[in-house]
């Protein structure tokens, strides 16, 4: 039987461990990276050399930045008084870009998980308790994703914070806009009717 | 492509692609089944917020021809979403926890209605905060009996001889609890567990205690029966369950 060369095999088996690749996209990948010029598979090394080497987790708010504090915890200009706190840097990065929020952020660094064993002592809240402890910060905007574990993560969140006189929201939801109400589930519906706001005439 | 429509409770769901999860639910007319939510990541997809973990939903889908029986989801309609459970982390490890123990215990496509309904009411039961503590070991004991799994908690699993003493030993290998003179030898014993509390256990299996709210039961007892259901859960699965950890 003909096998795969043994450094395919290697390099396959790295790309494997990678979160959504299976064996076969993983091969695929592998012969990919054997077909690259010296020149391309030297910049892709590289890369990966930089990402470990230089980025790493701000001290503040836990983004991954290849400063400490990060970019977005050094901005004199950002309101220092609301934190926003999401599940990943991929959620910051979203909500920045809409350009409605210039305050600061946490990052929790993922959710309350039971099924794959993640619970509140693998997540940055007791760095966002020290934050708020300092005593800078008057709001806090929970935008944890609306479902089950990222509810549960919010009220956790949330009830942590309580003792200590901060402002504390969740992220309004509802039917997203473009969306259609006979498909909307029953809870989305009931949190837009919740949230509802006046319409001026 | 025959359709197939059921009650179910979403029971774990795992991240396919960009866009698509693959969803496992415990159904009422199929048991456990496994079934691809294509598209159900993005902003405008019908099913967002329909088959969210531990909800109850009917679900329609498409019977898969693969091998590993992976059937396509193609509509589901949220019934009970469970805000509650998401209030209170016990609520939500206990609710996870009977979750898990549902995705391992049960074979694809092995229905069981009881069983169904038992996970349902538990959760219920979580939401409204109605006899929290005894309500997740009645469902574990249900489903240890349903599953074939119940072990025997009265006499001795060897000889058979009826237990009268205040603390037993149980053996996860023999499903059972051992008097003195059997359990020489026997490795991995769990030692000095209170009879009374196993008793308990054993009857709530069995559904004889049917006010649960009404079945007082002391912080001690709970601890001591949830140590030994997470050694034998862990014993008979073959695997530590990443649920056990936190529960009171």
């Amino acid at each position: 039987m003909v096998g795969h060369p043994a450094s395919i095999e290697a390099l396959a088996t790295e790309f494997a461990k990678m979160p959504g690749i299976g064996s076969r996209t993983a091969m695929r990948l592998a012969y990919y990276v054997q077909s690259l010029t010296s020149e391309d598979a030297a910049r892709l090394v590289d890369a990966i050399r930089t990402v470990k080497a230089k980025s790493r987790q701000c001290s503040i708010c836990c983004n991954i930045s290849e400063t400490d504090p990060c970019p977005v915890c050094g901005d004199a200009s950002r309101d220092r008084t609301t934190v926003c706190v999401v599940e990943r840097v991929q959620d910051m990065t979203a909500i920045d870009s809409s350009g409605s929020y210039r305050g600061l952020y946490h990052v929790l660094g993922g959710r309350i998980a039971p099924l794959d064993g993640v619970y509140p002592e693998n997540l940055n809240i007791d760095a966002l308790v020290t934050r708020v402890k300092e005593g800078e910060i008057r709001e806090i905007i929970i935008a944890t994703n609306p479902d089950t574990e990222g509810d549960s993560t919010a009220n956790l969140v949330a009830d942590r914070l309580a003792p200590f006189g901060v402002t504390v929201s969740v992220l309004a939801r509802g039917v997203p806009a473009g969306g259609q109400l006979e498909h909307a589930a029953k809870n989305t519906l009931a949190g837009a009717i919740e949230g509802r706001r006046t319409v001026k005439g | 492509m025959p359709y197939e429509r059921t009650d179910a409770i979403t029971i774990r769901y795992t991240d396919f692609s960009e866009t698509s999860r693959i969803f496992t639910f415990y159904t009422r007319r199929f048991g456990r089944v496994s079934a691809l939510a294509k598209g159900v990541k993005r902003k405008y997809s019908k099913m967002i917020g329909h088959v969210d973990l531990l909800s109850h939903s009917e679900i329609i889908f498409t019977s898969g021809l693969s091998r590993d029986r992976l059937h396509i989801l193609t509509e589901a309609n949220a019934y009970e979403t469970f805000p509650n459970i998401r209030k209170q982390l016990p609520r939500f490890y206990a609710a996870c926890h009977a979750a898990e123990l549902v995705n391992n215990m049960t074979s694809l496509d092995d229905p069981s209605p009881e069983l169904f309904d038992q996970l349902l009411d538990l959760l219920r039961r979580r939401d409204r905060n109605v006899g929290t503590a005894i309500a997740l070991l009645a469902f574990e004991g249900q489903l240890l009996l349903l599953s074939g799994f119940m072990p025997q908690l009265s006499n001795c699993v060897s000889c058979g001889k009826k237990n009268r003493q205040k603390t037993v030993a149980f053996s996860p290998r023999l499903g059972g609890i051992v008097c003195s003179k059997c359990s020489t030898g026997e490795a991995e014993l769990i030692h000095d567990l209170p009879a009374d509390a196993l008793s308990l256990f054993e009857r709530l299996a069995q559904k004889k205690l049917t006010k649960l709210s009404r079945v007082k039961i002391s912080p001690s007892v709970t601890h001591q029966t949830r140590a030994f259901l997470n050694r034998y859960e862990t014993y008979i699965l073959a695997k530590k369950l990443h649920t056990a950890k936190h529960l009171g």
